[in-house]
């Protein structure tokens, strides 16, 4: 194996775990996650070292992946797919009410709190600029807090 | 108000399929590109690297204009207080690696210029005196696959005198006794423990029975050796801090394991041990007790390593691997503040650093005014801290009540594993506290000893 696949093992080794959550939380179908994390390493395993930053690359590809998978299958604003996998409640239930964020502040939201990247990373893996990611994220955290209070009363 | 980080733990739960199987044998699809944006972004990036890279290129081969035989390199003055490391100027890992230093204070990266073509350098260890420079060299494409196997040499900088002190590419890590009469180092391609004379003579394995060896560094009263090894011989996944006597007996162990513990690195008034682990760097006094964070490491940082003290132990020169590994940069913190600084450009593969001492030995202690200066900002640190973890407490309390109150069994417990946690983490800092200011009003500016050290 090469020193870039090697890289991009160490990089799943690492991260897979906290990317798949985070796709979950973000797309609302652990099949859409699992696909796009599949999909974001196979793709750093082709390109092998023309990747630099293997990490933060596979983080914006899984994301895209998600993204157009969604779009494609018109699940932005449906309900939570039937799936072979098991979720528990309380994720569940966070699920449906990150669902009603516009996908950018999910997003956001998402990468923010539940991945801690920095804004800079987060303007990356979405494709905008730092300052769109600060929108995203304080319209993104003012509407969850809503739904939170909501759903808490 | 809800707190969504809280909220979004939920998904911590959640337990991942391995996909690892699946990327490596599924036929990526086409259609998904990064988009034009990112392709110019990454576009720039290339060109800038590709800048970079000749700009270290340049400085390098300003100094290292005739390789082959090693000892016809002109000689380069190092400075007192310079912290040396082994250098790929790019990310490349089989680019030529050359000897180079920076100033603690900064500015420009300088080569030695005595590694030849194809060959790389590392693993820097300065005598106690400052005298001498012991280090690693090999063939490129053995030392990157070997974990830094090659031979040993020692490079007198006074006169500009290489020696090489063993052949066969199998040793790393060397480390000096305090008299500068022997040093300790990695032999067997990892699988023991040995000591030699610095001339090269007397080469012996001093352990062996764990198997597995790295990194190992001899204390200033030079009655013990520190090193990372293996609490389970034949486990490498769990790596530990020990230490031993230089003649192989009284082997203990300092740190569990349980967070890949290793490269240690004895203060100069051998107190403490820094050393990493959990992806940050980390003191310990010597007999283990009192662990303590050094760094954060937080994206794009993923790991830092290779602590080196400086000489009047208020700093801490070490390797910070960003940028998802690819990069690996010099930093180094400031004992006193906390904070960090990056001596290298963000390009660069550094390698472990060494810093020389500046003055000989017995003159290397710090004065008292920089110990209480450095005491008094380790008590602000210290009672910031307190302030911190006290609303972390108060908050943990109301989550563990509200999930008692609607009968969320999981959350209470969880919350209140974490309150025990806090307010260990409490009592320990309460302690520094008390014990910095004891040494305050004592007039020694230094905490007292750890009990046992």
């Amino acid at each position: 194996m090469s020193d870039a696949n090697e890289l991009v093992e160490e990089v799943y080794r690492q991260h897979a775990a906290k990317l798949w959550r985070a796709l979950v939380a973000y797309s609302g179908d652990p099949e859409v996650a699992s696909d796009a994390v599949a999909e974001a390493f196979a793709q750093a395993l082709r390109r092998g070292a023309a990747v630099r930053d293997a990490e933060r690359w596979i983080w914006k590809v899984a994301f895209r992946v998600a993204a157009g998978e969604l779009k494609d299958r018109k699940l932005r604003t449906t309900q939570i797919q039937e799936s072979s996998y098991q979720l528990p409640e309380e994720a569940i239930a966070m699920m449906s009410l990150l669902k009603r964020l516009s996908p950018k502040q999910r997003a956001a939201v998402v990468l923010h709190y539940f991945a801690d990247l920095p804004n800079t990373a987060i303007a990356e893996v979405l494709d905008v600029k730092t300052a769109t990611v600060r929108v995203h994220l304080s319209q993104g955290r003012k509407r969850l807090r809503h739904l939170l209070e909501e759903d808490d009363a | 108000m809800p707190d969504i980080r809280e909220r979004l733990n939920v998904f911590n739960d959640l337990d991942p399929p391995d996909l690892w199987i699946e990327a490596q044998h599924r036929e990526p699809r086409s259609s998904v590109d990064e988009g034009p944006t990112t392709v110019k972004r990454l576009g720039v990036i290339a060109i800038a690297m590709l800048i970079a890279a000749a700009g270290i290129g340049f400085i390098m081969r300003a100094k290292s204009v005739a390789p082959p035989p090693v000892s016809s390199s002109s000689p380069v003055t190092i400075p007192p207080n310079a912290i040396v490391f082994g250098l790929v100027p790019s990310d490349h890992r089989n680019a030529p690696e050359n000897l180079s230093f920076v100033q603690a204070e900064g500015g420009p990266v300088t080569s030695f210029g005595i590694v030849p073509q194809g060959d790389a350098a590392g693993e820097a260890a300065w005598s106690p005196d400052g005298d001498r420079l012991a280090f690693i060299m090999g063939p490129a494409e053995h030392v990157h696959h070997y974990a830094g196997d090659g031979d040993l040499y020692v490079l007198d900088v006074r006169r500009w005198a290489l020696s090489q002190l063993t052949t066969g590419f199998d040793v790393s890590s060397p480390s000096w006794s305090p008299d500068g009469s022997q040093l300790v180092f990695i032999d067997g391609q990892g699988e023991a423990l040995a000591t030699m004379d610095a001339d090269g003579t007397n080469r012996a394995v001093i352990a062996r029975s764990r198997g597995y060896y790295e990194g190992p560094s001899w204390s200033p009263d030079g009655a013990r050796i520190a090193f990372q090894s293996v609490p389970t011989p034949g486990n490498i996944d769990r790596t530990a801090i020990f230490t031993i006597r230089p003649d192989g007996s009284g082997e203990r162990q300092l740190t569990d394991g349980s967070s890949s513990e290793g490269f240690p690195a004895w203060s100069p008034d051998g107190r403490l041990i820094a050393y990493s682990a959990a992806d940050r760097l980390w003191t310990m006094a010597s007999d283990g007790s009192n662990p303590h964070p050094l760094t954060r490491c937080a994206l794009p940082c993923v790991f830092d390593f290779g602590p080196s003290w400086s000489p009047d132990g208020l700093h801490i020169a070490f390797v910070r691997q960003e940028d998802g590994g690819a990069a690996r940069r010099l930093y180094v913190l400031d004992l006193g503040t906390g904070r960090t600084r990056p001596l290298t450009p963000g390009a660069a593969g550094v390698d472990t650093p060494a810093w020389r001492p500046a003055t000989p030995i017995g003159s290397r202690q710090p004065t008292q005014a920089q110990l209480r200066r450095a005491a008094h900002a380790q008590l602000a640190e210290a009672r910031a801290v307190l302030r911190h973890m006290r609303l972390v407490l108060k908050r943990e309390r109301r989550v563990h009540d509200l999930a008692v109150a609607t009968g969320q069994a999981k959350h209470a417990l969880r919350a209140h594993a974490r309150i025990a946690f806090v307010l260990t983490a409490i009592a320990e800092t309460r302690a520094r506290v008390a014990s910095i200011l004891t040494s305050l009003h004592n007039g020694s500016g230094q905490p007292s000893a750890a009990p046992g050290s």
